[in-house]
């Protein structure tokens, strides 16, 4: 071995690396982000689930309510009337849990009265991001009543009655993780194929060559943008029903909703990470820069849409972040065909979606005609 | 900058003394071109000497600092219509490597809208003998062929204009000599052809030709008007053992040039000092001869006038 040569070439690796300094930027970045996302952003346990109450008397529910709040995963809980109005704000996304309280008097004080049950209703189709935080409800109200026994609170048998906390995961009533991480999976696999094919389109033109002859044609921005995304929608169509039809027919993963707004969701998520990719192949120099700005952008948004962690266990920073992320949006509105059997389209999820789909097609427009 | 109009038809192709900035780097200054329907005009210099700049002017591709482009009466960014009436051969293949050369064509034939675009592609493939090649790679040709194609792609919608950026370049003589030949029959249909390249004994058959140095004209004029204008004599000597000889004598003579020719070498000088040397080399007794000048005699002595 000829060590000249070697150091020759090394040489010129670095030189390489130094000089292209958006992939030099986005060699740092990227582990950057990694160790900054997962060191601050990423808590397996969750923080301000959303949970509200109803039934109850007055005294029990400020008693359940102090354990909720005191178990520190649980945001100050919302008063509802009824347990049908608790229901529907936990169908609607509003909540995550429900508590309903039996409407016969005080649970712990009155052991002579015969007890309904208490109903703690769990939002299953992100199963993970509640489960730290059901179990703490669980064990603080055996303690609270274990302790109100001990300090003469309750009667022999309260305690014996204090079984009957039911516990309901509605949606994913077995809580597999499979159930949970499917519907968000459709998306990821979109967002990552798409955002690649995306951001290699214009920058292998580029090294390629064709691109000098592309700009000069008499073809129209629209004309080349839509061109551009056909084919690739038509890949995510076939990758779209290949994940979909695993989920179902392998994995039992249901699909309570409509095929139609599932597969409209998921082309519409495909289409946002298409023209994304097709911003950053307009803005960066060659293909290595391309693939680098394309992990940039999708590490962040595996990581802090919800799809792997819980999204209430992140900081307000992570969770502004997490909300600009379309894949955030296609996740919530998937988890809610598939598992909760939302009839037609999400609206909030969908009106995100349709907005950065406009934003980045103006944006790919615009640099289409000024950066191409 | 002596400019000898070539025609009486309008001019196409203009360039009215444009100037072109790279990082405040001056690279095209005060350039100004016209060529007319019909005409074929040469861009030669050496690199960097701005004529890629110039054609991407002309295209659209880049906006002149300071003066205008027109083509087609029509000044950039140009509309679909003007577009489709200009073809345009970059320095770099830019056909699709990965697809074959007949869906290349076909490409091409859709974007600018070619009616019968199956008939013209098989004329134009045809007419470089790029038919054998149809169903091979672009990346898998050879790059002589892979240029043809490219010449081939901007040929199929028809354009009144063809711009290219040194197309001859990975060529075969024979292969060069067919598409010059194919030039000068496209531009006498009436259409006008611009075209850069660096070899000058090329640029001799074009109708007029721009000299361009560090971004600036030095020369547009008829290859023929380019000599006479220069006013060059050369001289050839097969004894190269007296080439130190010749260099005492013509000290005193502002521009002259020695380059190796034929195993001896021929002497470059302006026209009206020449007497001098050829009455030193009779005296000496040194056989000589007068050569005809080219136009890359013309250009290197240009050159070094200015300064190159």
């Amino acid at each position: 071995m000829n060590f000249r040569r070697v150091y020759a070439i090394a040489r010129l690796e670095c030189w390489r690396i130094l000089r292209d300094r958006m992939s030099f930027s986005l060699i740092l970045l990227v582990p950057a982000m990694q160790i900054a996302l997962f060191g601050a952003a990423i808590d397996l346990n969750p923080k301000n689930v959303r949970i509200g109450l109803s039934g109850g008397s007055p005294a029990q529910i400020e008693q359940v309510s102090k354990v909720i709040v005191n178990s520190g995963y649980f945001a100050d809980p919302e008063l509802f009337q009824g347990v049908e109005d608790a229901r529907r704000a936990l169908a609607s996304g509003q909540l995550q849990v429900t508590v309903d309280l039996p409407d016969d008097g005080d649970v712990f004080d009155d052991p002579e009265q015969e007890l309904g049950s208490v109903v703690v209703a769990i939002d299953g189709a992100d199963a993970g991001a509640v489960f730290p935080a059901v179990a703490a409800l669980e064990r603080l109200m055996w303690t609270e009543a274990a302790t109100r026994l001990a300090q003469g609170l309750d009667r022999e048998g309260s305690l014996n009655r204090l079984k009957n906390i039911d516990v309901q995961w509605l949606y994913n009533p077995e809580k597999k993780t499979s159930w949970t991480l499917l519907p968000g999976l459709i998306g990821v696999v979109i967002m990552i194929s798409m955002l690649m094919l995306g951001a290699l389109c214009f920058a292998r033109e580029r090294e390629e060559g064709s691109l000098e002859a592309l700009r000069f044609m008499p073809v129209s921005s629209v004309e080349l943008l839509t061109g551009k995304l056909g084919p690739y929608l038509v890949v995510a169509l076939v990758q779209v029903l290949m994940v979909v039809t695993t989920a179902v027919f392998v994995f039992d993963v249901p699909l309570r909703g409509p095929v139609f707004a599932l597969v409209s969701l998921a082309i519409l998520v495909a289409a946002v990470h298409l023209l994304l990719g097709l911003t950053i192949s307009i803005l960066v120099k060659n293909q290595l820069q391309a693939l680098q700005a394309a992990v940039a952008f999708y590490l962040p948004s595996m990581l802090l849409s919800g799809f792997m962690f819980p999204f209430s266990g992140m900081p307000t920073w992570a969770q502004g972040i997490g909300t600009a992320l379309p894949l955030t949006h296609f996740v919530s509105a998937a988890r809610d065909v598939m598992l909760k059997g939302h009839q037609g389209w999400p609206i909030a999820q969908t009106i995100a979606l349709v907005t950065s789909a406009v934003f980045f097609g103006v944006a790919v427009n615009m640099l289409i005609k000024r950066r191409l | 900058m002596p400019v000898k109009p070539a025609t009486n038809a309008p001019s196409i192709v203009r360039a009215n003394s444009v100037s072109k900035f790279y990082d405040n780097k001056l690279v095209l200054d005060k350039v100004s071109l016209e060529a007319s329907a019909g005409e074929l005009v040469g861009l030669v210099g050496a690199n960097g000497g701005g004529k890629t700049t110039l054609l991407r002017l002309l295209t659209g591709a880049l906006t002149s600092d300071a003066g205008q482009v027109s083509v087609l009466s029509a000044q950039p960014p140009y509309d679909d219509m003007t577009r489709k009436r200009i073809g345009y051969v970059p320095q770099q293949l830019s056909l699709y490597t990965g697809m074959t050369v007949l869906e290349n064509l076909r490409f091409y034939a859709d974007v600018y809208a070619v009616e019968d675009a199956d008939r013209i592609i098989n004329q134009v493939a045809c007419r470089f003998d790029l038919d054998q090649y149809l169903d091979e790679r672009v990346g898998d040709l050879s790059g002589g062929w892979a240029r043809v194609a490219q010449l081939a792609a901007s040929l199929v919608y028809s354009p009144q204009v063809l711009l290219l950026d040194e197309p001859t370049a990975g060529l075969d003589a024979s292969m060069r000599s067919r598409f010059w030949a194919f030039l000068r029959e496209y531009s006498n249909d009436g259409n006008a052809v611009v075209i850069s390249t660096h070899d000058l004994d090329e640029a001799q058959q074009c109708d007029k030709v721009m000299f361009l140095s560090d971004g600036k004209p030095l020369l547009f004029a008829e290859p023929i008007a380019v000599i006479e204008l220069v006013s060059v004599s050369i001289i050839f000597i097969e004894n190269k053992e007296i080439k130190s000889k010749i260099n005492k004598i013509s000290q005193h003579i502002s521009q002259v040039i020695f380059q190796d020719y034929l195993g001896g070498f021929k002497v470059l000088l302006a026209g009206d000092e020449s007497e001098l040397i050829e009455r030193a080399l009779c005296k000496e007794g040194v056989e000589f001869r007068r050569l005809e000048p080219s136009l890359a005699d013309a250009c290197a002595l240009k050159l070094a006038e200015s300064g190159k």
